[in-house]
Formats: structure tokens, sequence, C-alpha cells
């Protein structure tokens, strides 16, 4: 036994209870040759890179299922001979590559039409706190080197004040350059 | 498009969580040029072995229109 994964995309003018139809059509078809169904999901409305059958955007569906693989070409053709789907493609993947079932099918598609919220919210605060800690590194480095330029202005200052002093404090202050150029 | 010139280290061996895979193109969407072509590995700094997969993967991706085979300005 094989595992496969087909992602096949769905004309965007089917929604609801027709697409819900449809992927359980498809799953009928996978089960009656011989397949288990292990992993389905429903991508939602996308837009394509490049038009099919004069369609801009699809729905994309991914199915991944466990089957001997002597079957595949004749649900090949039955995808290619629905004219609700307009492309599909079966790869082989291994066994690790398969993902668990968390979601229904039903609360997928109903899912759909709900604004995304969870994930791309999750995703959004990932990012954003990936970019403070960068930014708070930065803030070190430049507190750092703000703290140095301070020293050597108050350093300056102190030229300007004193003058009997200036050759040493000169001296201090190409120290001080020294150092940050290290 | 990413032209790495200066540090030519593996980005896939460096962090062994990205995953190749054709579902997502956001990451392959990097290493095609605008035309939609392939860039080589040593513009990227790619090594060999995940260079293969990304060639594969991104050939994949385009069966399924989420990467283009080439860039039509009338699509956008």
């Amino acid at each position: 036994m094989n595992f496969y994964e087909t992602m096949y995309i769905v004309h965007p003018i089917l929604e609801m209870g027709r697409l819900h139809d449809l992927i359980i059509e498809t799953e009928k078809i996978i089960k009656e040759r011989g397949g288990e169904i292990l992993f389905t999901n429903v991508m939602g409305k996308k837009r394509m890179a490049y038009p099919i059958q004069k369609q801009k955007f699809g729905t994309y569906v991914l199915v991944q299922y466990k089957s001997d693989g002597s079957k595949n070409n004749v649900f090949s053709l039955d995808l290619e001979h629905n004219p609700n789907v307009l492309r599909h493609m079966i790869i082989n993947i291994e066994e690790s590559e398969v993902k668990e079932q968390t979601e229904d099918i039903k609360d997928q598609i109903s899912g759909l039409s709900r604004p995304r919220s969870s994930k791309q919210a999750e995703e959004k605060t990932e990012i954003s706190e990936a970019f403070t800690g960068e930014a708070e590194k930065k803030d070190k480095t430049s507190s750092e080197t703000k703290t140095k330029e301070k020293q050597a202005e108050e350093e300056l200052k102190t030229v300007k004040v004193d003058d009997s002093s200036a050759e040493v404090v000169e001296e201090d202050i190409s120290e001080a350059t020294a150092d940050k150029e290290e | 498009m990413a032209f790495i010139t200066s540090k030519k280290i593996c980005t896939f061996c460096e962090n062994h969580d990205t995953n190749i895979n054709y579902k997502e193109y956001k990451i392959l969407r990097k290493f095609i040029t605008e035309q939609g072509k392939i860039i080589p590995g040593f513009v990227t700094g790619v090594c060999s072995k995940h260079q293969r997969r990304l060639g594969r993967e991104i050939k994949r991706a385009r069966n399924v229109a989420f990467l283009p085979f080439t860039y039509d300005i009338r699509h956008h």
C-alpha cells in the first residue's frame, strides 16, 4: 500500500452544498477503487497564477489517501471527465507527510465564508514577535553606540571648557573612536 | 527574486524546519525569476540536494497554478 495525495481545483461557481457534494463524490470514487481516505482539506478560493478554462479563481481541495495505486489511472480519468474540476494532480507521498484530520469537511466549507480569523491572526502575531525580537536587539546595539557617542560629546564639551587639558582629551576621543571601529 | 551573492550558504541546510513543498508556494516564489524561470543554485546558494527538490516542487506548483509557467502582462 502506498500513500497518495490529490490536489484538484474546483470551479469557483460551486459553493457550500454543491462543493460539499462534489468532494463527497470524489471521496466515494476513491473508496470504490479500494482506497482509504486519511485527510481532506478545503484550502479555499484562491487566485490562480494563470487562467484555466477562462477562470481566474478556483477552489483548491486536497485529499490524502492510502491505496495500492493500481486504480489511480481510472481515478484521474474520472476527475478529467468531471466538468466542475478545472485541474487535478495525483502525486505519491510518504507516510510522514500524511496529516491528521481535525476539522470536518462541512465545517471547513462553512468556515470559508467566514472572515479568515484565527490562523492569519496567529501568523501575524508570530511575525510581529519575530520583528520585535530583532528590534530589541537593534535597540540594544543602537543604545550602546549612542552611549559611546554621548561620552564622546561630553569629552568634546570638556575640551571647549578647559583649553589647557585639550591635548589629553583629544587623545581620549581618538581612543573612543578606535573602540567604535572595533 | 533572491540573488544572494555575498553569503552562499544553503538556506534549507541552515533551517531544517523549512519544508520544500509545492503547497508552500510563497517560499518557492523566492527561487523563481519575474519571468517564472527557476533560478540556478549557484546564484541563490542552494545546495544541489535541495535544488533538485526545489525544481521538482516548483514544477508541481506550476501544474496546479500556484506558480506561473511564464509571466504574461495580460493576466496582471
